[in-house]
């Protein structure tokens, strides 16, 4: 899809404060009657600061920032789970989004069911998934265990089944959230290669991460958050020789190589 | 605002595949572990009935022959009614690792709690139908032609209760437990198993029962089957009137809330 875009116009993300602030029955009586101090309340969490972003068809976009920045709160507030409090965001191309890939499993279902499970919640319909299935059994190493509840598997089993799911379906726009680290040596190296491909396929990329090394090699542009905000946006190597310079880091990024 | 709904409508019905899997995975291990399994859809309200019917025949000298499908026929239209209004607040909370994971409209989480209530409904009616045609045979078809329009609103009834209950659950985490005490209140001025003639003692009873929305809601079911003859029109207008008012303000909820259902950490 060439027409495939982001548009993101001064948004901002409050975390509402209710979800901190909640008092039991007790609290409210006690606090009432004076017999324990009232319980200070939080405010709000400001987010994202009037964020905006414009992220164009072809573009490889990492995005970088300390933690609790907002870098993950702005991929799901563009994948539409988190709702926005103000501003806009306008998505244009389908969004596949790869965050913490080990929730969403019905832990008494076996994997072969799990797979259908998370296809349909992906928006796929049976017959695409079932085409598909023993692709994502053979890629997630399995074997008979694929007929097993899942609560039978061990960690990595788990991670592999739900990287080999997660990444079956491609998409016009890739957001990606810290994924790799899943599974052993040997799969990690059969994941990075999956990721490449869905890199490739995708029109637009939005990757966070904390691995800096691996942003310059896969994007093209680079933007760093900072409390809420877009404190810089630019080519890879420049950005990230800033970043480095603010938290006192030695390394330098290299320039673009032939390869990028 | 009609693109708006179109196109709302057209999100819930992108996610149909993921919500009928719900559906069929909810119902298909409703009774996980256990050696009957989904028979027990049909059992438990059968045996409950048997157990009242056995106690309150004695205490109100009733023919059981005759009292026990009047109450099968009330447990289970209260357990749609309960379940709308109490289970089914559940909705949002059980369905938290797939809000977190895509925004699929969050309504889908009630009307999948809701086609599970109906489905459960429809299996174990099976056995209340059964009894109809052999007890009441020449009130059979009308009763089954009634069904369907009895159906739908049940079904709307419960998709808008579900979706009123679970929004107001997930704000207030104490509405099952208040909730549960109400309902049983209810159940005390409902003709789930008592009669009508118990409620004439006492004018402001037997107002309280006539305008209590669930008499009407059992009556669209019980007087085709026991009586051959579809329940009055005022019966109808008024559970019509009572469905289209909780689908509304059910509708007016989810816009005001939709976007406050999530699960940040």
């Amino acid at each position: 899809m060439d027409d495939c875009r982001i548009s993101i116009r001064d948004v901002h993300l409050y975390y509402p404060s209710a979800l901190f602030n909640g008092r039991t029955l007790k609290q409210t009586v006690f606090e009432l009657l004076r017999l324990q101090k009232p319980k200070p309340l939080l405010m709000d969490v400001h987010a994202l600061k009037g964020l905006s972003l414009e992220i164009s068809s072809g573009e490889r976009v990492g995005i970088i920032g300390s933690n609790g920045a907002g870098k993950s709160t702005l991929l799901k507030a563009i994948s539409g789970i988190y709702p926005i409090t103000s501003g806009t965001i306008e998505v244009n191309g389908t969004v596949r989004s790869l965050f913490d890939l080990s929730i969403g499993f019905e832990v008494d279902a076996t994997g072969r069911e799990n797979i259908l499970y998370r296809g349909l919640l992906l928006g796929e319909s049976p017959e695409s998934i079932e085409a598909r299935m023993d692709d994502i059994i053979e890629f997630a190493e399995l074997g008979e265990f694929i007929d097993y509840p899942i609560k039978s598997y061990s960690s990595g089993m788990l991670v592999r089944l739900a990287f080999s799911i997660s990444t079956m379906i491609s998409g016009d726009i890739l957001l990606l959230d810290e994924i790799f680290g899943a599974g052993d040596a040997a799969f990690m190296q059969k994941a990075r290669k999956r990721i490449t491909d869905l890199v490739d396929s995708a029109s637009i990329l939005v990757f966070v991460s904390h691995d800096l090394s691996a942003l310059s090699r896969m994007c093209t542009r680079v933007v760093w958050i900072d409390n809420g905000t877009v404190r810089m946006d630019g080519l890879p190597y420049e950005v990230i020789n800033e970043y480095y310079k603010a938290h006192n880091i030695p390394t330098e990024a290299a320039p673009p190589q032939e390869e990028v | 605002m009609k693109q708006e709904l179109q196109s709302y409508f057209s999100r819930i019905y992108d996610a149909r595949f993921f919500l009928f899997h719900l559906v069929k995975w909810d119902v298909k291990f409703k009774f996980r572990g256990s050696r009957l399994g989904l028979l027990w859809t049909t059992l438990q309200p059968l045996l409950l009935t048997f157990i009242i019917a056995t106690v309150l025949g004695f205490v109100f000298k009733q023919d059981i022959a005759d009292y026990a499908p009047y109450i099968l026929s009330g447990l289970l239209v209260w357990d749609i009614i309960n379940n709308a209004i109490v289970a089914n607040s559940y909705s949002f909370l059980r369905a938290e690792q797939y809000i977190r994971q895509y925004a699929h409209p969050v309504v889908i989480y009630p009307l999948r709690m809701a086609l599970v209530t109906m489905v459960t409904f429809a299996i174990a009616s099976v056995s209340w139908l059964i009894w109809m045609l052999i007890a009441y045979p020449y009130c059979f078809f009308i009763g089954i032609i009634s069904l369907p329009l009895t159906l739908f609103i049940y079904f709307i009834m419960a998709w808008a209760c579900s979706i009123i209950s679970s929004h107001l659950h997930i704000r207030f985490r104490d509405y099952p437990y208040i909730m549960s005490l109400i309902m049983q209140l209810l159940w005390y001025f409902s003709p789930v198993f008592l009669r009508k003639e118990t409620f004439v003692s006492s004018p402001l009873l037997f107002n309280l029962f006539n305008f209590n929305p669930v008499t009407q809601a059992l009556n669209l079911l019980r007087r085709p089957f026991f009586e051959g003859e579809f329940a009055s029109l005022l019966s109808y207008a008024y559970v019509l009137c009572i469905a289209a008012v909780l689908l509304i303000i059910a509708a007016i909820v989810n816009r005001r809330c939709e976007k406050t259902v999530i699960f940040y950490f």
